[in-house]
């Protein structure tokens, strides 16, 4: 019974696998005979049932899974999974990488100049486009190329998932690019702006505005090593610095 | 469901991730898919890697590379079963000269390919399924009518992975951004995203305009080098905190990639750095200069590069109207890059490892199209058309097939785009049979259920 609403409802594959980092079935769009058999046939069977109770609430979903205690694991693994490296049965929260709308709609949501407003769709390199990255436009004949670069889809398949890749031209767009350099600087003008001064405060609010932590003795003392360097032309050091933080691993993953 | 791990080192290796290769991500066992791990050469290739010169809009067989005396006699008779209105067969007006030491016969308008016709191999007997651009061009790229499937390069890229892993795998140049069909032409369709090609516009030359953000408008490379010092330190932390972690660690190791790339890349896609007699040799015009680029590119490890042939026109060589005076002056532009690019590769000793291919999406119809007679154009024509190959293992100074007397259909060892795309394919190492991708539900391949690779035109 419960495998007939598996065939017909994708739903929470999908959503499991966006908040978890793994679907449920490794062929979302899949469900036939040539796909593969979900990781846990029960669990499945258990969210589709009361997906449908609850009147097919994709917000009741995904409500239901953040407030899991598999959702809340931790995601540094131990030497225990040695049976299970590719975390199949979910022992540990799997490492998640923002995806580029996420990590766009952040990285302008703590320079102060996210746009929540919603509306016709905006071409992403417009520099005065703030909104979130979910108004960007789509075009099926060329595609944005910072969405391409970052691994979006051809807009004219069907897509199950998304590849995820690590390129020197994602880099590139993270060292060199208009949107990056602006973001530090506003960054920066949002510390002004709060009228902090000192240069510990300074890199004590960075990291609470991008990594919602408060720094280590050792890292303030790194950040402001590098802040005392001589300024050059271009950018600010403090501006050099908002950059990184932007950019950083601790950034760009959730753990 | 239990997926090996790959050793640490097999991970590095492959992780450290260039523009088009497998990306860290896509090799880890909770992400990956069996289906999408890259084979690796079937058999030992001839060539490693492509350039495609494509003419846009279908050049003229019967003007370029495949004489048709028989026209003169039926000249202004209607072919049979087609309704035409123009003014019947209508020979060419160019002559022929024989070349190489097997006196093939090529148009006057082409005479430096004819000189180095003996590193060339001509095919007389091509034919394709529609005589409309768009699907004629999906057909020539993906092997499909309709969009959208994985271009030839996108697949070419998937099977045998990037050369260099500063640069892209797979590039498109293009002197316009206008182009009939557009982006599904080297689309990675349904292949992973790092099978994507990247495509630079080639109308200004500067290199900055040709990549994106190569290099920092604020700060100088020194600083940046500072700069890069202290979010290298970070991120070293953060991956000692988490054990080490390959995919972490790869983003350390891609950002130095990046860092160490600004400056190959300039360098690269930088022609201005060729020797005079070299630009010289290519000549200056849009499509001259991207084929020079296609050079530098392939030299530096790049998979597979195409060269469109486009203008403010949309696809130039649609000489419907006005077919004589247009096809000489394409044909002078083409035939100066061409053979300019076949020399180079040769004289660099690249030509063996290098498969040079050129064509259009189809031919041109050997009688005329309804125009005014002063004027008078060809029309679409697929049923029989030339392509050249050269380098990358490929027999020169050959003319293979034939088209019938009148150059209406393939008649003689007919070539399908199928069979080209096998034969590249195998030219590669790479058997197009087990070229598969799995994807909703089944696999597919570059050249369906058909496809015969064409031994004949093998060295």
């Amino acid at each position: 019974m419960a495998s007939a609403f598996v065939h017909h409802s994708p739903a929470p594959p999908c959503v499991w696998g966006m908040l978890m980092g793994r679907p449920l079935v490794g062929t979302p769009s899949n469900f036939g005979h040539s796909g593969d058999l979900p990781t846990h046939p029960e669990l499945l069977d258990d969210l589709a049932v009361r997906l449908m109770q609850n009147d097919w609430s994709i917000k009741w979903l995904v409500r239901e899974i953040v407030l899991s205690a598999t959702y809340g694991q931790s995601s540094l693994s131990s030497a225990r999974g040695a049976q299970d490296p590719s975390n199949v049965l979910m022992w540990h929260m799997n490492r998640r990488r923002l995806s580029v709308e996420q990590w766009r709609d952040m990285v302008l949501f703590i320079g102060g100049r996210l746009d929540r407003s919603d509306g016709k769709s905006l071409e992403l390199d417009d520099s005065n486009n703030f909104r979130r990255t979910v108004y960007g436009r789509i075009s099926r004949l060329k595609l944005n190329d910072l969405l391409m670069q970052f691994d979006y889809p051809d807009a004219n398949v069907h897509a199950e998932k998304r590849s995820v890749t690590t390129t020197p031209a994602q880099k590139l767009f993270m060292l060199n690019s208009p949107f990056v350099i602006g973001a530090a600087k506003s960054l920066v003008a949002r510390l002004r702006a709060e009228g902090i001064e000192d240069d510990a405060e300074r890199v004590k609010r960075v990291y609470e505005l991008v990594l919602s932590r408060q720094p280590r003795d050792e890292e303030v003392e790194m950040a402001q090593q590098f802040l005392n360097g001589p300024e050059e032309s271009g950018m600010s050091r403090l501006e050099e610095f908002a950059q990184v933080m932007l950019v950083c691993s601790e950034a760009i993953y959730v753990d | 469901m239990w997926i090996e791990q790959p050793t640490r080192r097999q991970m590095l290796q492959r992780m450290c991730a260039g523009f088009g290769m497998v990306g860290l991500a896509g090799m880890l066992p909770r992400i990956a898919a069996a289906s999408s791990v890259a084979p690796l050469a079937h058999f030992a290739p001839r060539a490693k890697r492509v350039i495609f010169l494509f003419m846009n809009g279908g050049p003229s067989h019967v003007d370029t590379f495949d004489p048709k005396p028989g026209l003169l006699k039926f000249e202004g008779k209607q072919p049979e079963g087609k309704k035409t209105k123009g003014s019947g067969f209508m020979p060419s007006p160019l002559k022929f000269n024989r070349c190489g030491r097997n006196g093939i016969e090529i148009s006057e308008t082409l005479p430096n390919i004819g000189s180095i016709i003996d590193d060339i191999c001509v095919v007389r007997s091509m034919h394709t399924d529609v005589p409309n651009h768009e699907p004629a061009l999906l057909k020539m790229h993906t092997g499909n009518l309709q969009p959208v499937r994985p271009s030839l390069g996108s697949w070419v890229l998937y099977g045998l992975g990037s050369e260099n892993e500063n640069l892209p795998g797979y590039v498109v140049l293009r002197p316009t951004p206008k182009i009939v069909v557009g982006p599904a032409l080297w689309s990675n369709s349904f292949l992973p995203a790092q099978y994507q090609a990247s495509s630079v516009i080639t109308a200004d030359m500067a290199v900055e305009k040709l990549v994106a953000n190569i290099h920092n408008p604020l700060l100088s490379r020194d600083q940046q080098r500072k700069q890069l010092n202290l979010l290298e330190k970070m991120n070293e932390m953060h991956l000692r905190q988490r054990d080490g972690d390959l995919e972490l660690e790869g983003q350390i190791k891609t950002m130095e990639t990046a860092f160490a790339m600004q400056r190959e890349a300039m360098q690269t896609f930088d022609i201005s750095r060729e020797s005079e007699a070299t630009r010289e040799m290519y000549g200056n015009t849009p499509f001259q200069r991207s084929c020079l680029l296609a050079r530098r590119l392939v030299e530096d490890g790049v998979r597979f590069v195409t060269v469109y042939y486009t203008s403010q026109d949309n696809q130039p060589w649609d000489t419907h109207s006005d077919h004589d005076e247009r096809h000489k002056k394409l044909c002078a532009d083409a035939d100066r890059a061409t053979s300019a690019l076949i020399k180079d590769l040769k004289s660099r000793g690249m030509l063996d490892e290098t498969l040079v291919v050129w064509g259009g999406e189809f031919g041109r119809t050997p009688y005329a199209e309804n125009r005014e007679k002063a004027k008078v154009g060809r029309d679409h024509h697929h049923t029989g058309f030339s392509m050249l190959l050269a380098g990358g293992g490929v027999q020169g100074g050959i003319a293979y097939g034939a088209t019938d007397e009148l150059g209406m259909h393939a008649v003689e060892k007919p070539v399908h785009v199928h069979d080209l795309h096998a034969t590249i394919l195998h030219l590669l190492g790479l058997n197009h049979e087990k070229l598969t991708y799995r994807y909703a539900g089944r696999d597919f391949r570059l050249t369906d259920v058909y496809g015969q690779v064409v031994n004949g035109v093998i060295a």
